[in-house]
């Protein structure tokens, strides 16, 4: 098996200059993509101060565990130390679905080099579920949470490549009984991106074979090449 | 304007540390504070003649009868609570030691039941412990509330969470023993997270009252609980609350009842 490039998944001219700029790209799949929105949502919480943008509740984030008051983290991540914060925010990703739009997913090929290039499209709903109690606050912070998945979504998604990064829905409040009424409302997200890769095989290069037909009976083929 | 803002009385006797008079007001009740609370008593339950009363109590909810007047079962003594607002002056209804029992016999069988309840609390179960009363009305803070639809939007010091400034009442030093403790530690199904489940079922005496929503404080380790579930045991034929059992379950260790300051309050029982 030959390792397939990374590069090939950045198809579009804006997201592969990017990629040679940088050097290094990230082979994109659900659970990067997941972290991926972790990470924006931890940048924006860490610059983006909630009492300067207007709202009136105190809770900030801090990257140390101990003096923030939000905590954030992915779903399904057991800590064994000490039970999740709350307020809180979580990222979870649903099915992703794979489709290929062409013919056994190939999209290109050289066949000199034994080069396949194939395609997958992936469409990858990410949920951000935030939790808070009383009802007020929880619907205040996930109005926090939601301007950089919002507003910034043309901007994410140029510079991560994705084809597609919105929010869809916003939902409506629940109810999760813990040790407290704590509220949820969950921030979906619809992510498309493509999964694309190249498949190197070792057959034999192909020969170039010419020939000539002649026609006349006075030319001489062998002394004009 | 309220001419009854009372919506919850009780008195429980106590021959040690004093008769527990506690109140509820109505949580509409909007009169500007200070709201000054007198315990008058009297020997008549028209109040014609008023015995004694008990040192003023401000913006709170109980207060204690420690003059050890009333020692004797054949005595009547009725109680009523003033409150005096800056707008006006209210009156409770009177209450006594003895109100809603069928028969004397009964109220001295229930109060020989609450002396031995706290006497198991005392010497041989008690564990100390804080509770913070919920407030239920007063002065709200505008800044915590929606300008459209008035609910509360933020969980801030300010209130914790309930719309009224500073949130609870004082601590309340009181004792409660542990009955059932079940916990559990796993992820949440929905994906929010490590939970920490539990269910601990504890037993108080019948005063004060502990409403659901309130808080209870671990006076050793300070671990705030919040209260889910209250069940009141009552002697038939009587009003006096024997026992409380409560069903509270561990609040995680960012909530903001955290903050709220909890050290050296006299204990009801000293």
């Amino acid at each position: 098996m030959i390792p397939y490039s990374s590069r090939s998944n950045y198809i579009t001219p804006v997201s592969r200059e990017i990629a040679d700029k940088s050097g290094e790209c990230i082979q994109l799949n659900p659970w990067v993509v997941q972290n991926l929105v972790y990470k924006l949502i931890q940048n924006h919480m860490l610059t983006n101060d909630p009492k300067i943008m207007g709202y009136t509740f105190d809770q900030k984030y801090s990257l140390d565990a101990t003096k923030s008051d939000i905590d954030l983290g992915i779903s399904y991540n057991y800590k064994a130390d000490v039970a999740s914060k709350r307020p809180a925010v979580f990222i979870a990703r649903e099915n992703a679905e794979l489709k290929s739009p062409t013919f056994g997913q190939t999209i290109g090929g050289n066949v000199a080099e034994s080069e396949n290039q194939l395609l997958s499209l992936v469409s990858l709903p990410i949920r951000v579920l935030v939790v808070a109690s009383p009802l007020g606050f929880a619907e205040q912070l996930a109005d926090y949470v939601k301007q950089p998945l919002m507003y910034h979504s043309q901007t994410i998604q140029r510079d991560f490549g994705f084809m597609k990064f919105r929010l869809i829905q916003i939902s409506k409040p629940q109810i999760f009984v813990e040790a407290k009424d704590n509220i949820v409302v969950e921030l979906i997200l619809q992510i498309n991106y493509s999964d694309g890769w190249t498949v190197i095989g070792d057959h034999l290069k192909l020969k170039t074979i010419s020939g000539a037909i002649f026609d006349s009976l006075k030319a001489k083929p062998i002394e004009n090449l | 304007m309220y001419n009854y803002p009372f919506t919850f009385l009780s008195i429980t006797p106590n021959y040690v540390s004093g008769h527990f008079v506690e109140w509820q007001l109505d949580h509409l009740f909007s009169d500007d504070e200070p709201h000054e609370f007198t315990v008058e008593v009297s020997e008549d339950s028209n109040f014609s003649e008023i015995t004694y009363a008990l040192p003023t109590v401000i913006n709170t909810y109980f207060a204690v009868d420690n003059t050890h007047t009333k020692q004797a079962s054949t005595i009547d003594f009725f109680y009523r609570i003033k409150l005096k607002t800056p707008k006006k002056i209210y009156y409770s209804n009177a209450l006594s030691l003895a109100s809603g029992s069928d028969t004397r016999r009964n109220y001295l069988l229930a109060a020989e039941m609450v002396r031995k309840e706290l006497l198991r609390l005392r010497k041989y179960t008690g564990h100390a412990v804080y509770l913070l009363k919920r407030k239920n009305f007063g002065k709200k803070v505008k800044e915590s509330l929606d300008p459209i639809s008035g609910i509360v939007i933020t969980n801030n010091v300010s209130d914790f969470g309930t719309s009224f400034e500073g949130g609870y009442y004082a601590p309340l030093k009181t004792l409660m023993s542990y009955e059932i403790v079940k916990q559990d530690r796993k992820l949440s199904e929905q994906g929010l997270g490590t939970v920490e489940s539990s269910t601990i079922v504890v037993r108080m005496a019948g005063f004060p009252i502990a409403n659901p929503e309130d808080l209870l404080v671990d006076s050793g380790d300070f671990t705030r609980y919040r209260i889910m579930d209250q069940q009141i045991k009552r002697l038939p034929g009587t009003s006096l609350c024997i026992c409380q059992k409560l069903t509270i379950e561990t609040l995680p260790t960012s909530d903001i009842s955290y903050k709220i300051p909890v050290e050296n309050y006299d204990s009801l029982f000293v």
